[in-house]
C-alpha cells in the first residue's frame, strides 16, 4: 500500500516535468497556431475589415453568417484564380517524371577505378587557377569557351573522384535556393529582349520561320490535324490501358472514373480552345467513339474481381500525364495552325512574363527546373536503393527488357513513394505560387499569374479585407483536407504493402 | 553539442544587440522624420534645403530621412492600421486621402495649415478639394500636377512632319498618327516607332461626358456606347494603326533603354516615341537625359476638354510618434522656400499659384528648350483639370482597379469592349453594394442620393438645369457648368 | 579511364564495356548537372558585367567588374539585408531547435497523462496551410504591436509542430535503458536531457538546424507582410525592394541575387550528408 503514494507522487512529477518541457513549445503552439485558427476561423464568419476594426476606429464587428463565402464563390475572379492554380500544377507530373529519372540516373554505379584521386585533384586545381588567371586577365568569347569546359571537366572531375554526390548536389541547388533570389534570376532569364532565353530561342525562331515558309499549302490545317489525331491517340493508349487494368482486376472502379475524368478535361476544353472550331468541335465526339468501343471491348470479357480502389496510384499518375501530354499536343496543334501566318514576318520569341499566354507556362518551367532535383528526388533515390536486389535478379534471368524490369519490379514498388509525392505536390501546387507571382510578375499580365495563395495577399495586406482573406484561406484549407482524407483513405493501402 | 548551443545563442545575442544598436533611431539624438519619396537628387537637394532652413529660422535640428520604399496606398493603409505607418503620408490623390481620412489614419492639419499660412484659400482653386473632406484640410499640397502630353519637336522635325496642335479631337489624333508611322518606319523593316507612348482613356471617355460614376457618386455607369467607342479607338492605334506600341512592344523597350530613368524617357529622346504622357514633373527627369526640345499639347478630346489633375500631397500619420518634428517640415512645405524651390526646379506647380507665375518657373532661363512647356500646364491646372472621381461607397483603389482590370483584358484581347465595359460596370457596382452590406450606416446618405440622381436624371430627360449643389462628382460640376446646365 | 585497380581480372571485353558504360554515365549526368546549373553562371557572369554589356549575346564580359558587388552595398542597404537574414534565420533556428527538442523530449521520453491527446492535436496541425495562419497571426502582431520589427519575424518561426514530430521520431529510436540508467544513477531530467538525449539525436538536431535556418533565410511572405522600414528588411524583400527601385540594373541585381543566394549553397555543400538522412527519415516514415 505505501507504494501507492509513492507511485502517485512519481506521476504527478512525471506530469510537471512532461508539461515543464513542453510548455515553451505549448505556449508559443497556443498563441501562434491555435489561437490564429480559432480567430480566423471567427474572421471568416464576420465583416472584419482592417480598414474599419483597427487602432483608430473600431466600427461593430458583425456575424455575417456564410456571406464571404457567398460573395468568393460569386466572384468570377475566384474560379480565375483557381483556374489559374490547377493550371500550374499540370506541371506536376512533368516534375515527377524528372525526378524518378534523375533518381534512377543517380542511383546507377559511378564507381570508377580509384588511386587515380591526386592527379583528379591536380586537375582540379589547375582548372581552377586557369580561371583565376582568367579572371584577372579577363576575355571574350575563348573565355567563355574556356569557362564553360572548365566547368564542365571540374564537374566531371568531381563525380569521378566523389561519385554521384556531386551531380546530387549539383541537381538538388536550385531546389535549395529557390526563393526571391532565384525568382528574380529567372525573370532576368525571360527577358523578352537581351534575356539569354530569347537571345537562344531568335537563331532557331529565324530558321524555324524559314522552314515554315517553303512549306506547302495547308501544312498548318495538316498540323492541326496531325496534333488532334495524336491526342486520340494518346486517348486511345489511355483507355487502352485502363481497360486491360480493369478487367485484369488490377484496377478498380475508383481510380477508373477518377481517371476518366482527367483524360476527359482535354476532351472538353479542345472545342473552347481550339484554333478551329469547324474542326475542334468534332473533337469530343470522336474521342466519344473511341470510349464507346474501349468500353464494349471491355464489356466482351468476364472481369476479374478486384477491390474497388485498386491501382489508384498508376492510374492517377498515368492518367495526369496523358492529360497533361494531350493539353500539351492541343497547344502545340494550335500553335503549328498558326505557325505559317506568324512566319510570314519572322517569328518573334515569346515575350514570355509580359504575355498573357505564356507567364504561366514560363513560371512552370521554372517550378519544373527548380524542383526536378528536389525533395522528390531524393526520396526517389532512397525508394530505388530499397528495391530488394532479389527481384530484379529475378526479372533478368527471365529475361525481361530494361523497361519491362522497371515497369514490373521498380515502379510497384516505388508506389508508395509516388502516392507521397504526388499527394505533397498537390497540397503544395494548391498553395503555392504566391512568391514566383510576386516577384515576377506582380500576379501579371491581366491576372495570369494570380494563384488562390496570391489572392489571399491582395485582398488581406492591400485590401485590409481579413474577414474575406480568411474565408478563402479556409476553402483553400477545405481542399487540401479533401486530399489529406483521399490520402488516408488510400494511400494506406500502399504505406501498408 | 551543448557548446554549439551556448555559443550560438551568446553569438546571436551579441549581434542582436549590435544589430539594435546600430539602428538609426538608436543611433542619432536628434528626433527622425521620414519622407516617403523617391531619392532622387531633387530629393536630396529638398533635405539639404530643409537643414539649412531649419537652421535660418532658428527651429530646432531634426534628422529627416528620404524612405524610398514605393508610396503604396495599399501598404500605407495596412500599415498605418497596424500602428507602423510612416510619419509623414505621401498621397498623390484626393480620392485616397478621403479615403485615408475615413480610416482614421490621418492627422487633422487645418488649424496648423492657418498657422503656416497654407490653408485653401491659398491654393488653386481646383485644389481645394483634393486635400480637404468635409471642409477639414488633411494635407499640404507641395505640388500639383495635370496631366498632358510631351511632344518631342525634334523628332517631328526630322521627320519633316508638322507639330501636333495643342488640342486634337480623336480623327485628328489618328490622322497625325497615322502620317507619323508611315514617315518613321520605313516599309521592310519593323515596326519600332510610334507616334505616342499612350493616351489616356479615361481623359478621352470625359472628353464625350463620361465618367465612371453618375452625378452623385451611387453607381459606375460606365456600361455606355461612348466609353466602347473609346476603347475600339484605342485598340485600333494600338494593334490596326500602331500608332500606339502595345504591352509587348512596351516591354520590349523596357530591356533597352539602360538609364536610370527607365526605359519610356530614353525612347522618348530618341525618337522612337513621338509623344509622352505625363505632368510637369518628368522634366526633372528629361534634363538628367540632356537637352529635348520640348512642346506640351493636350492629350485628345472630343467635345468637352480636360485632364486629368491632382496634388502631390503630404499628410500626418495619426499615430506618429514624431509629431513635433513632423510639424517642423510641413511648416516648411508651407514656407516660400519650398515653393519658390518646387518653382525653381520644375518638378512640379506649387500649390499656391503666385509662385507659379513666376518667370522663372514658365521659361526657365537655363533650359531654353522648356520655353513655353509650363505655362500650359498652369493655365490646364486654372481651366481643364479635373480630379479623379471617386465615390464614398466603394474604394477609389478598389474602383480603379477594377476599371484599369477591364482595360488591361480588353488590350490583352481577352474580352470584347462590349464586355469590358460592362464588366467594370458589374464589379464596381457589386462593390458598392458589398460597402453598404459590411456598412450599414451608409445606407441611409445612399438612399438619399439615389433620391437625388432620380430627380436629376428627370429633369435632364427634359432637358432643364440641375442646381449644382446636387452634383457630387467634381467631374459632372465641371461638365455642367461647361454644357451650361446647371440652375442659376 | 583506368581499371587496373580492379583486382579481379575480369576479362579485358568486359572491362571494356562496362568502362565504356560508366563514362557514359558520367558524361550524361554530368552535362544535365551543367545544363541546371547554367543560370547560375549565367548570374555570375552577369554580375561581373557593365550595364551596358548586360543585354548583349556573349555571356562574357569583357573585363570583370568586380566593383558590382561593392556598388550594390552602396546602392541600397544590403549589408543590413544581409545581417538581418541571417541573425532573424539563426535565432528562429535557435529557438526552434531548442523548444522542439524540449517538447520532443516530453513527447517521447516522460510518460504523462494526456500527452498523446496534445500530441495527436500537434500532428493535425501539421497539415494545416500556413495561409490560415497567416492573416490572424497579422492581427495578433498588431495586438502585440510587434508589425515592423525582427521580433515578429522570430516569434512564429520559433516554435514548430514539423520540428517537434521530427525530433519526436528520432528521441524514439534511442533505447530507453539509457535514460533509465542514468535516473538510477540520480541524475535530473534535465542533466538527461541535456547531456544525454541531446547528444544522441544530433543528427536529428542537425537536420532541423538546416530546415529551419533554410526555410527562414528564404522565407518572404511573412517578412514581406510584416516589415515596413528599410532598415528591418530580409534578403528576400530586400531584393524585391532592389527590384523595384533599380530593377534596369541588372549587373548590380545579379551580384545581389548570387550574395544572397552563397550562404544557401554553402550550408548545403558541408550538410548535405544530413540533409538527404533526414529527408528520407521524416518523408518516407512520415
Amino acid at each position: 500500500m505505501s507504494n501507492l503514494p509513492l507511485q502517485r507522487r512519481r506521476q504527478r512529477r512525471n506530469f510537471i516535468h512532461g508539461i515543464g518541457f513542453l510548455a515553451p513549445n505549448l505556449l508559443g503552439f497556443l498563441a501562434f497556431t491555435l489561437i490564429p485558427l480559432l480567430l480566423s476561423l471567427f474572421m471568416a464568419f464576420s465583416n472584419w475589415d482592417l480598414r474599419l476594426h483597427n487602432i483608430f476606429v473600431r466600427e461593430p464587428l458583425r456575424f455575417v453568417g456564410l456571406d464571404q463565402f457567398r460573395t468568393l464563390l460569386e466572384q468570377k475572379d475566384f474560379w480565375k484564380f483557381l483556374g489559374n492554380t490547377l493550371f500550374l500544377m499540370m506541371g506536376i507530373p512533368l516534375t515527377i517524371i524528372g525526378s524518378l529519372m534523375a533518381a534512377i540516373l543517380l542511383s546507377q554505379d559511378f564507381r570508377v577505378a580509384s588511386g587515380r584521386r591526386l592527379i583528379y585533384l591536380i586537375a582540379g586545381v589547375l582548372l581552377i587557377g586557369s580561371t583565376v588567371i582568367l579572371a584577372l586577365a579577363g576575355a571574350g568569347a575563348t573565355g567563355m569557351v574556356l569557362l564553360m569546359s572548365g566547368v564542365v571537366c571540374l564537374v566531371l572531375i568531381g563525380g569521378m573522384a566523389a561519385g554521384s554526390t556531386v551531380y546530387r548536389t549539383l541537381f538538388y541547388v536550385p531546389h535549395f535556393t529557390a526563393g526571391v533570389a532565384v525568382f528574380l534570376l529567372w525573370k532576368k532569364l525571360y527577358s523578352p529582349q537581351g534575356g539569354p532565353v530569347n537571345n537562344f530561342l531568335a537563331p532557331i525562331l529565324d530558321g524555324l520561320a524559314g522552314f515554315v515558309r517553303v512549306l506547302p499549302a495547308h501544312s498548318d490545317m495538316a498540323m492541326l490535324i496531325a496534333s488532334r489525331v495524336l491526342m486520340l491517340g494518346l486517348l486511345l493508349l489511355g483507355l487502352n490501358v485502363a481497360r486491360k487494368q480493369w478487367t485484369q482486376g488490377d484496377w478498380g472502379t475508383i481510380p477508373i472514373v477518377l481517371g476518366l475524368i482527367l483524360l476527359g478535361l482535354p476532351v472538353w476544353y479542345t472545342p473552347r480552345w481550339g484554333a478551329v472550331p469547324a474542326i475542334d468541335q468534332f473533337f469530343p465526339l470522336a474521342a466519344g467513339v473511341v470510349l464507346l468501343v474501349q468500353i464494349v471491348l471491355a464489356l466482351r470479357v468476364t472481369r476479374m474481381p478486384c477491390p474497388l480502389d485498386e491501382g489508384m496510384g498508376n492510374a492517377l499518375v498515368l492518367s495526369a500525364l496523358l492529360m497533361t501530354l494531350q493539353f500539351a499536343l492541343l497547344g502545340l496543334g494550335n500553335v503549328g495552325f498558326h505557325l505559317p501566318q506568324m512566319a510570314a514576318d519572322g517569328l518573334e520569341p515569346p515575350k514570355w512574363l509580359n504575355e498573357y499566354h505564356w507567364a504561366k507556362p514560363a513560371i512552370m518551367i521554372m517550378s519544373i527546373w527548380a524542383s526536378i532535383g528536389s525533395n522528390n528526388m531524393l526520396l526517389y533515390l532512397a525508394g530505388l536503393s530499397n528495391v530488394p536486389v532479389e527481384l530484379q535478379e529475378a526479372a533478368d534471368i527471365d529475361g525481361a527488357t530494361r523497361f519491362q524490369r522497371f515497369w514490373h519490379v521498380t515502379w510497384p514498388q516505388l508506389a508508395p513513394v509516388t502516392f507521397f509525392i504526388v499527394i505533397m505536390s498537390v497540397m503544395g501546387g494548391l498553395q503555392g505560387g504566391f512568391e514566383m507571382a510576386r516577384a515576377m510578375t506582380a500576379g501579371g499580365p491581366a491576372g495570369a499569374t494570380t494563384t488562390l495563395s496570391y489572392f489571399v495577399y491582395t485582398e488581406a495586406f492591400e485590401n485590409g479585407r481579413m474577414g474575406y482573406a480568411s474565408a478563402i484561406a479556409w476553402v483553400l484549407f477545405a481542399m487540401v483536407f479533401l486530399i489529406t482524407l483521399f490520402n488516408w483513405k488510400f494511400g494506406s493501402r500502399y504505406v501498408n504493402d | 553539442m551543448k557548446y554549439i548551443f551556448l555559443v550560438s545563442f551568446v553569438v546571436l545575442s551579441i549581434a542582436g544587440i549590435a544589430l539594435t544598436l546600430t539602428r538609426s533611431d538608436v543611433v542619432g539624438d536628434k528626433p527622425i522624420v521620414y519622407w516617403q519619396t523617391q531619392p532622387s537628387p531633387e530629393a536630396r537637394n529638398r533635405a539639404q534645403l530643409f537643414r539649412q532652413w531649419l537652421a535660418e529660422n532658428g527651429r530646432p535640428d531634426i534628422d529627416l530621412r528620404i524612405d524610398p520604399t514605393s508610396p503604396n496606398l495599399s501598404k500605407t493603409i495596412i500599415q498605418g492600421v497596424s500602428g507602423v505607418g510612416g510619419d509623414l503620408i505621401q498621397i498623390n490623390i484626393g480620392a485616397d486621402l478621403t479615403y485615408l481620412q475615413e480610416i482614421g489614419i490621418l492627422e487633422d492639419l487645418t488649424d496648423a495649415a492657418l498657422e503656416h499660412g497654407f490653408d485653401t484659400s491659398t491654393f488653386a482653386s481646383r485644389a481645394v478639394s483634393e486635400t480637404t473632406v468635409n471642409g477639414r484640410q488633411y494635407a499640404y499640397p507641395f505640388q500639383l500636377y495635370v496631366l498632358l502630353l510631351y511632344v518631342n519637336k525634334t523628332t517631328f522635325e526630322e521627320l519633316g512632319l508638322p507639330l501636333p496642335p495643342k488640342q486634337m479631337n480623336f480623327e485628328t489624333f489618328e490622322r497625325l498618327g497615322r502620317e507619323f508611322v508611315e514617315r518613321a518606319n520605313p516599309p521592310g523593316q519593323p515596326h519600332r516607332r510610334f507616334f505616342a507612348e499612350s493616351v489616356n482613356y479615361n481623359t478621352m471617355r470625359r472628353s464625350l461626358g463620361l465618367d465612371v460614376f453618375n452625378e452623385t457618386l451611387t453607381a459606375c455607369v460606365l456600361d455606355d456606347a461612348r466609353y466602347e467607342r473609346v476603347l475600339e479607338l484605342i485598340h485600333r492605334w494600338t494593334y490596326d494603326l500602331r500608332i500606339l506600341p502595345s504591352a509587348a512592344d512596351i516591354s520590349s523597350f523596357a530591356a533597352t533603354g539602360g538609364t536610370p530613368f527607365g526605359p519610356r524617357l530614353y525612347q522618348f529622346k530618341e525618337g522612337n516615341i513621338g509623344i509622352i504622357g505625363g505632368g510637369n514633373y518628368l522634366m526633372g527627369a528629361m534634363r538628367q537625359l540632356g537637352t529635348i526640345e520640348l512642346a506640351v499639347i493636350h492629350q485628345p478630346a472630343e467635345e468637352f476638354p480636360n485632364a486629368l489633375f491632382g496634388a502631390g500631397m503630404l499628410a500626418m500619420y495619426r499615430g506618429s510618434k514624431n509629431k513635433a518634428a513632423a510639424y517642423e517640415f510641413l511648416r516648411f512645405v508651407a514656407s516660400s522656400t519650398w515653393n519658390q524651390s518646387v518653382a525653381k526646379v520644375g518638378d512640379g506647380i506649387p500649390a499656391n499659384l503666385q509662385y507659379a507665375y513666376d518667370p522663372d518657373f514658365l521659361d526657365p532661363p537655363n533650359y531654353p528648350n522648356e520655353a513655353g512647356c509650363n505655362i500650359v500646364f498652369v493655365e490646364a491646372v486654372e481651366l481643364i483639370g479635373v480630379p479623379y472621381s471617386y465615390s464614398p461607397f466603394v474604394p477609389f483603389s478598389i474602383s480603379n482597379k477594377i476599371d484599369n482590370d477591364a482595360y488591361q483584358q480588353f488590350m490583352a484581347g481577352r474580352m470584347s469592349a462590349k464586355d469590358a465595359a460592362r464588366r467594370a460596370t458589374e464589379l464596381i457596382n457589386r462593390e458598392i453594394e458589398r460597402t453598404l452590406r459590411d456598412r450599414p450606416a451608409l445606407r441611409e446618405e445612399y438612399e438619399r442620393r439615389l433620391e437625388r440622381q432620380k430627380e436629376i436624371d428627370r429633369l435632364r430627360s427634359e432637358g432643364k438645369p440641375v442646381p449644382l449643389e446636387w452634383i457630387d462628382n467634381p467631374f459632372h460640376r465641371h461638365y455642367y457648368q461647361f454644357k451650361g446646365w446647371v440652375a442659376p | 579511364m583506368s581499371t587496373t585497380d580492379i583486382p579481379l581480372k575480369p576479362s579485358r571485353r568486359r572491362v571494356w564495356r562496362t568502362t565504356c558504360a560508366r563514362v557514359t554515365l558520367h558524361v550524361t549526368a554530368c552535362v544535365l548537372s551543367v545544363l541546371i546549373i547554367l543560370p547560375f553562371i549565367w548570374m555570375v557572369l552577369t554580375s561581373l558585367k557593365t550595364l551596358a554589356e548586360v543585354d548583349a549575346p556573349a555571356w562574357m564580359p569583357a573585363v570583370f567588374q568586380w566593383r558590382n558587388y561593392v556598388d550594390v552595398f552602396h546602392v541600397i542597404p544590403f549589408a543590413r539585408f544581409y545581417a538581418n537574414s541571417l541573425i532573424v534565420a539563426g535565432w528562429a533556428t535557435l529557438l526552434q531547435v531548442m523548444t522542439s527538442a524540449m517538447a520532443a523530449f516530453s513527447f517521447s521520453r516522460i510518460q504523462w497523462p494526456g500527452r498523446d491527446k496534445i500530441f495527436m492535436a500537434y500532428l493535425a496541425t501539421m497539415m494545416l496551410p500556413g495561409l490560415v495562419m497567416v492573416v490572424p497571426n497579422y492581427q495578433i502582431m498588431i495586438e502585440l504591436r510587434l508589425v515592423d520589427s525582427l521580433i515578429g519575424l522570430v516569434l512564429p518561426g520559433a516554435f514548430s509542430a514539423f520540428g517537434t514530430f521530427l525530433l519526436r521520431q528520432f528521441m524514439l529510436s534511442i533505447p530507453t535503458t539509457i535514460d533509465e540508467a542514468a535516473e538510477i544513477d540520480g541524475a535530473s531530467r534535465w542533466r538527461i536531457f541535456w547531456d544525454i538525449i541531446l547528444p544522441l539525436s544530433r543528427p536529428g538536431l542537425i537536420v532541423l538546424t538546416i530546415f529551419c535556418f533554410i526555410g527562414t533565410y528564404n522565407s518572404f511572405f511573412w517578412p514581406l507582410v510584416m516589415l515596413r522600414s528599410t532598415e528591418n528588411f530580409t534578403l528576400p524583400v530586400g531584393l524585391l525592394f532592389f527590384d523595384s527601385q533599380h530593377g534596369s540594373a541588372t549587373h548590380q541585381l545579379m551580384a545581389a541575387v548570387t550574395m544572397s543566394v552563397i550562404p544557401a549553397i554553402f550550408l548545403f555543400i558541408f550538410l548535405q550528408k544530413h540533409l538527404v538522412r533526414g529527408i528520407q527519415l521524416g518523408g518516407v516514415k512520415g
